[in-house]
């Protein structure tokens, strides 16, 4: 299969809540530009929601102006979300799944995100590459796809 | 407001979240959602008209509903829309507060007698 297509959709937010926030709009218009299915759109959302928030409580300092970029691209088979950022070396794969917990007054809520993305991504990979950390995640495409 | 507050009869409170409750909804109900599990004790969370949340909103419930049960007291969850209600049991906390499509049986299910 080929490669991921060269012009993907880019982003580039800093940690603001307000420049944050506009990640779900740009997510749905580019999406749709790229003729995604609907469904995927969502899922995207959640695990996009879990990977900028990492980079933003675990990479930048609060109140920092250095930017998260986000780029979308498609090939036949998967979609690809790749999220960038210049803060201190952080790998988000290494915060082992917690077990499910016996009871709610037992859980832990920061495992939550990871799961998710875990479960909605066929593949995620990070690397540490000239002083940035670069998380990709990957989504299948096709109709192979659950509803 | 994406989130309100209704004491009921029977000592029960209904908690109606509605919107998209992605990074800035979260911030908006979680203080909200602090002040539910420090002060109240049957609680059926309606999440019928939330169109999106994602692991932040998650967790806003999460830490409310586990206050509310290490008093003693019981959390519900209303009727989440598909995507919402996939979100939930994928992380598994249905199994932790039980999701129920019916508001009798939610309420029935967190009343001080049950």
């Amino acid at each position: 299969m080929t490669g991921v297509a060269p012009a993907p959709e880019v982003l580039r937010v800093t940690t603001a809540l307000a420049d944050l926030s506009r990640l779900y709009p740009w997510l749905e218009a580019a999406a749709a530009r790229l003729g995604l299915p609907q469904q995927l759109v969502q899922k995207m959302q959640v695990v996009a929601e879990e990977a900028v928030m990492n980079v933003a409580m675990h990479a930048y300092a609060p109140g920092s102006d250095e930017a998260i970029e986000i780029r979308l691209s498609a090939t036949l088979t998967f979609v690809e979300l790749a999220v960038e950022d210049c803060g201190p070396e952080f790998n988000p794969l290494t915060a082992a799944e917690k077990p499910r917990p016996a009871s709610l007054v037992d859980a832990q809520p920061g495992g939550l995100g990871i799961k998710l993305v875990r479960r909605y991504c066929q593949d995620i990979s990070y690397t540490r590459q000239d002083g940035h950390n670069l998380l990709t995640l990957r989504f299948p495409l096709g109709p192979s796809v659950p509803a | 407001m994406p989130i309100v507050i209704e004491d009921l009869a029977g000592g029960i409170t209904k908690v109606v979240i509605t919107g998209r409750i992605d990074i800035a909804g979260a911030a908006a109900i979680d203080m909200p959602m602090s002040i539910v599990g420090g002060s109240r004790r049957h609680v059926v969370i309606d999440l019928s008209g939330v169109d999106f949340m994602a692991s932040l909103g998650l967790r806003s419930i999460v830490l409310s509903g586990k206050a509310i049960m290490s008093k003693g007291g019981k959390v519900a969850l209303l009727s989440p829309q598909p995507a919402v209600e996939e979100v939930i049991t994928t992380s598994g906390i249905d199994e932790l507060i039980a999701i129920y499509k019916d508001e009798a049986a939610a309420i029935a299910a967190v009343s001080p007698a049950a």
